[in-house]
């Protein structure tokens, strides 16, 4: 296929200003069984994240005697997409996901106090419209508020990139295969930390200063959200 | 009521409230909750029990040895009763009540060491979330009391989110505690448990 015009007249192609966020919506505590849970819509992406424990680390030569071990899987239900994408389980893309998404939350997860215990972290993907490893960890953020473990920052994650020149903010599916650069970054908003910093593609450095500060501000948003759906479940 | 999440700001003071951390002189949330200025504590709304000597538990004992009988806790961690400090008899599959002495975390494994079991015959067995337990005891018991009297329940609380019920209506019972637990933190829930119960005695 013949690569899109991705911005015209100022606006993508699905209407949005450079850095404009699409619609998030999130609901906390919706898995009864987990510890704790989140249903997350981020424009097309439909999400669920779920966390288990901590548990008896199983089998008993991965637990760590210092800290909880952090277990995470991240999958794609088989009719989340048209595309290769909609492959199910473990693949070599679900995998490196899955690691990074791990090590984010062993950063924000007070794993100290756990030792010899697993934390379990579940994302599973439904419907996947681009940026899907940004919102499987903005998910289960809010898996983790609703948990209970002590955590030090709720972390979210959103993509920047660059389309014709423009640097955009949230990349949807059409313009994360087509960009000429996609950089999924997870922030960590009160310790002012990044937990996450991938890129596909090139950017300069004024650019990538640039897109860094579009993820900031949209972060305040995102937070605000997250923060939100744990808020409505004690009202 | 300000919803607290994880990271975020409780005091500018560093004070010691349960599921917070100080760094830099400030007090940060670890778990979700609200700060209460009036009592002038954070008050946590998830969270996971924090063994303490004299808590009571409930627990099921998952396998015994020689020495020792080893109960499962709904924790991370499992609860251990030296057998040569006990005269009650235990075998594997009791559910038992039993006291915490100490909480100890060695360099290769953490138990919560038990003492003074007692085995609780029939009944059922209900998991509630920890930190809800205060709820559901309710202030100088009087929660607990009143649904466990007006249902003809016997009812044993373990800090450790287990509830052990014989006896009554067990159905209305654990209905009950689901009820406080879902609303621990809306106001007039003694009155509308008792209202529920009288509900339940004279039926129209």
């Amino acid at each position: 296929m013949e690569k899109p015009q991705l911005i015209k007249n100022g606006k993508r192609l699905d209407g949005r200003s450079f850095d404009q966020l699409r619609p998030i919506k999130i609901v906390a505590g919706v898995v009864k069984n987990a510890t704790g849970s989140a249903y997350l819509e981020w424009g097309a992406n439909k999400i669920y994240a779920a966390v288990y424990g901590p548990t008896e680390a199983l089998p008993k030569h991965t637990a760590n005697p210092k800290q909880a071990v952090i277990k995470c899987r991240y999958s794609m239900a088989p009719f989340s997409s048209l595309e290769e994408h909609g492959r199910s389980g473990a693949n070599r893309r679900a995998t490196e996901i899955s690691k990074v998404t791990k090590e984010v939350f062993e950063n924000a997860i007070m794993i100290e106090k756990f030792p010899n215990s697993e934390i379990d972290i579940y994302i599973e993907v439904l419907q996947s419209d681009g940026g899907t490893r940004a919102a499987g960890i903005t998910a289960a953020g809010v898996a983790l508020a609703d948990s209970g473990i002590p955590a030090r920052d709720i972390p979210f994650a959103v993509s920047a990139g660059k389309a014709n020149g423009e640097i955009i903010l949230d990349l949807d599916k059409l313009e994360d295969n087509y960009s000429d650069a996609d950089m999924p970054v997870a922030i960590y908003p009160n310790l002012g930390k990044v937990g996450l910093l991938q890129m596909d593609g090139s950017l300069t450095k004024e650019e990538f200063d640039k897109a860094i500060g579009m993820i900031k501000e949209s972060g305040r948003e995102i937070s605000k959200i997250q923060k939100a759906a744990i808020s409505e479940m004690y009202e | 009521m300000d919803v607290i999440i994880p990271g975020e700001k409780v005091s500018d003071k560093p004070e010691r409230f349960q599921g917070t951390s100080v760094s830099n002189g400030s007090t940060y949330a670890n778990v979700v909750g609200f700060y209460d200025k009036d009592r002038n504590m954070f008050v946590q709304l998830v969270g996971m029990w924090e063994p303490r000597e004299g808590d009571i538990v409930v627990g099921q004992i998952s396998s015994k040895r020689s020495r020792a009988c080893y109960v499962d806790l709904n924790f991370p961690y499992k609860g251990e009763i030296q057998l040569r400090y006990e005269e009650t008899r235990l075998s594997t599959g009791d559910v038992i009540e039993a006291e915490v002495r100490d909480f100890r975390k060695f360099e290769d494994e953490a138990l919560v060491s038990l003492t003074r079991p007692k085995v609780l015959h029939g009944g059922m067995l209900v998991a509630v979330k920890p930190t809800k337990v205060p709820r559901i005891l309710g202030k100088a018991n009087t929660m607990i009391k009143q649904i466990a009297e007006g249902t003809g329940s016997s009812l044993v609380v373990g800090m450790n989110g287990m509830l052990w019920i014989k006896g009554g209506d067990m159905n209305l019972v654990e209905k009950l505690i689901r009820e406080v637990e879902e609303k621990a933190h809306t106001n007039g829930l003694t009155d509308k448990i008792k209202q529920e119960i009288d509900a339940y005695k004279n039926p129209k």
